[in-house]
């Protein structure tokens, strides 16, 4: 897809005011800035193993997500850029994971190289093949993402875990940071194609699934322990619903474009056309 | 409505928005993940009663839908909130 001038300023400009905020006021050291010295053996658990080795081996995957997301995005700065700052920030997430689940004993260095090789065993490819249909994908994988360890850090604080809250601080905001600066880009596509911005939303609504299905050792069984996933509710509320209202949509103009995509679908297969790709129904799970 | 009429409206939106389940014999406790419904098609369920009755649910009522009876409920609370007060 061509990006005019005026198009790639605008993403240079959302991008500058991400980092700009980042470098002021959100940078974090993994070692220096957690309070490692507070962690409390006693409240670990093999449900705060599960949920911590999950999270770990979904942000292992940044090699796959930086790379395919480099490929989308390599000529337009604003957007690559954007990309390589992810990258940075989501690599210290899977560090501080990494770090807890051996530091804590929760699982020894042969568990955590063996899960390792598991995650590293497959690769993520991408779900979507547009640039603006990720941006989609990303504000809305975002929003759980925060959504979720915002749970934790909550958590974590009534239970008095002060480790476990302090590293869910800082990644919940990282992940609130992303998901602004996808909202940011979703608001400037809505002004530039606002029936196609929807149209690709409403796609990647339909076929919304977390990076970690079909990926995650035992994801299914993973999602059973509490806090690991989030319910299909509470991601419609929370994250769906919000970013509809900020991008001056609603749940009726969503389902309105769905329909209008499948009708569309159904002509081109009638016409014995190859139908573009159509909204299969993901499970009603975030 | 009555309880029939809600139950055939309701049974119309879910075939509406997943043909997977045209036909298929609905009850109030089958919840919406047993039966295999897309967070997407309640969102298309929701959007065909609204249009069926004339209204518009607040999406925070959309939170309680994990049953074809939150369903019902949804639209029972309509019902009742378009009738006129009774005089006692």
């Amino acid at each position: 897809m061509s990006i005019s001038i005026a198009q790639r300023e605008r993403a240079y400009r959302a991008y500058n005011e991400f980092f700009d905020l980042a470098e002021r006021k959100r940078r974090w050291h993994p070692f220096n800035d957690v309070p490692w010295e507070k962690m409390d053996k006693d409240k670990n658990s093999e449900e705060v193993a599960i949920c911590l080795e999950t999270f770990c081996g979904v942000e292992l995957y940044v090699p796959d997500y930086t790379a395919n997301g480099f490929n989308l995005t390599r000529n337009i700065f604003g957007h690559a850029w954007f990309q390589a700052n992810w990258g940075y920030e989501e690599s210290k997430h899977g560090l501080v994971f990494r770090e807890y689940l051996i530091q804590s004993g929760l699982r020894t260095l042969e568990q955590y190289y063996a899960f390792e090789d598991k995650i590293f065993g497959q690769v993520w490819n991408l779900p979507f093949h547009t640039r603006r249909q990720m941006t989609c994908y990303g504000a809305l994988q975002e929003s759980a993402t925060y959504l979720i360890y915002q749970a934790q850090k909550e958590k974590a604080r009534r239970e008095g875990a002060e480790l476990l809250e302090k590293i869910f601080f800082f990644i919940s905001r990282d992940e609130a940071a992303h998901h602004g600066f996808y909202r940011k880009v979703l608001q400037l596509e809505m002004e530039d194609d606002r029936e196609g911005t929807i149209s690709d939303l409403s796609h990647v609504v339909a076929n919304f699934q977390m990076p970690g299905v079909g990926l995650i050792p035992e994801y299914d069984e993973r999602l059973k322990v509490a806090g690991v996933g989030i319910s299909s509710d509470h991601f419609l509320q929370q994250g769906v619903f919000p970013l509809l209202k900020v991008l001056g949509t609603d749940r009726r103009e969503l389902i309105a474009s769905l329909q209008k995509s499948r009708i569309a679908a159904a002509a081109q297969r009638a016409d014995g056309e190859p139908a573009e790709e159509t909204a299969e129904l993901a499970p009603a799970r975030a | 409505m009555n309880d029939a009429e809600i139950k055939t409206l309701i049974g119309e939106a879910v075939a509406f928005a997943d043909p997977r389940l045209v036909g298929k014999p609905l009850s109030e406790n089958d919840t919406i993940a047993e039966l295999g419904i897309t967070s997407i098609a309640v969102l298309e369920i929701v959007g065909y009663l609204e249009d069926k009755l004339g209204v518009r649910f607040p999406d925070d009522e959309l939170a309680q839908l994990n049953t074809i009876g939150g369903l019902s409920n949804l639209i029972r609370g309509h019902d009742l909130a378009s009738q006129p007060a009774q005089k006692a």
